[in-house]
């Protein structure tokens, strides 16, 4: 048990790195005021 | 990956590594996952077989995070079509456009939603089933709507939506239909809570500026108002995550994925480009009222 909590610490830790080097951070209600100012570019409005 | 994630990459804080504490991800195509937080959400590129974030997510889904996956999926698909293209600028006669757009999107919806949660209940999902025929019950009459809005502004509405339709509802209506008539028709949960999601954009401002281009006194927001965050879509999204953070991880992950093919739909642009305001008008010349007193509902 120890061994496989130190073996996901390891693995999470890795994760990290790789994630801080190759990612970006998103948000989507600032995309949406941006996407609403002209419309959205498929040219609808959206709902359903 | 697409280059404009390289130019924003510098925007990332650093990530702790209490950060990845209870995350939620999903792989939403062969280049791209989804790593979600309860406040945060990123977009990355794996990097080989071993990534954490390329294996299945296993664990429960809670309602914050679930959100912030959905969201996130959304909006990769900004980051992936990465265009500057934009649609000619509103006027009144690009709104019946939009309007015929509408239509088109909610006119289906009762009997797919229902087919859906036959579907559902096939497959023995008994919360989608539930969701989906809830959401039928909700979106009932939204075409109706659209079709008064369009009434409104002088126009016979039933020949404008037969004459007016719009390349992005096309493929939009394709996709859900596709989606309710697979074996497992989950792939409409996220096309369902993407254009709820996209719809809280609209605000009172948006709304403002729509009736702004509108002669004074018409009213054709009906079906805008009801598909905005002052409608009812933002209690309807909370349904949706709440039902969603309820399922499987296999479950959240294939939603996040439709998530993500809807919005593609939705910012892109039309291939063969946007339909001009001399266009519309062109076609709907003969479609307008001459009894202006029927416009007036």
């Amino acid at each position: 048990m120890k061994n496989a909590t130190i073996t996901e610490i390891k693995y999470v830790e890795n994760s990290l790195e790789v994630l801080n080097e190759f990612v970006i951070e998103i948000d989507l209600d600032s995309i949406l005021v941006e996407e609403y100012e002209r419309g959205l570019t498929g040219d609808i409005f959206a709902g359903h | 990956m697409n280059n404009n994630i390289g130019v924003t990459k510098k925007q990332v804080h650093e990530i702790s590594f209490a950060d990845l504490t209870n995350a939620e991800w999903a792989q939403i195509s062969p280049d791209k996952v989804i790593v979600a937080t309860e406040s945060r959400t990123w977009l990355y590129q794996p990097r080989s077989a071993d990534d954490r974030f390329t294996k299945p997510m296993k664990g429960a889904g809670s309602i914050p995070t679930t959100r912030k996956l959905l969201d996130g999926a959304i909006a990769a698909a900004k980051y992936t079509i990465n265009s500057n293209f934009r649609p000619p600028a509103l006027t009144s006669t690009r709104w019946i456009w939009r309007l015929a757009g509408a239509y088109h999107l909610c006119h289906p919806t009762l009997e797919l939603m229902e087919e859906a949660s036959v579907g559902f209940y096939m497959t023995g999902c008994w919360s989608l089933a539930e969701w989906a025929a809830q959401k039928a019950n909700e979106e009932q009459g939204h075409d109706r709507l659209a079709l008064r809005d369009i009434q409104s502004m002088g126009y016979d509405p039933e020949a404008v939506v037969k004459a007016l339709i719009p390349p992005a509802a096309v493929a939009l209506i394709d996709y859900f239909t596709r989606s309710v008539e697979d074996l497992d028709p989950i792939d409409c949960v996220g096309y369902s809570y993407t254009m709820e999601r996209l719809a809280l954009g609209v605000d009172k401002k948006y709304i403002q500026k729509v009736e702004d281009l509108l002669v004074p006194g018409i009213n054709a927001t009906r079906c805008l108002r009801v598909h905005s965050s002052v409608g009812a879509d933002i209690e309807h999204t909370e349904e949706t995550v709440e039902m969603v953070a309820g399922l499987t991880a296999k479950e959240r992950t294939r939603i996040a994925r439709a998530c993500y093919e809807t919005a593609l739909m939705c910012f892109s642009p039309p291939s063969e480009g946007y339909i001009s305001d001399k266009e519309i008008q062109q076609i709907l010349e003969p479609l307008k009222i001459t009894d202006m007193s029927a416009g007036k509902s």
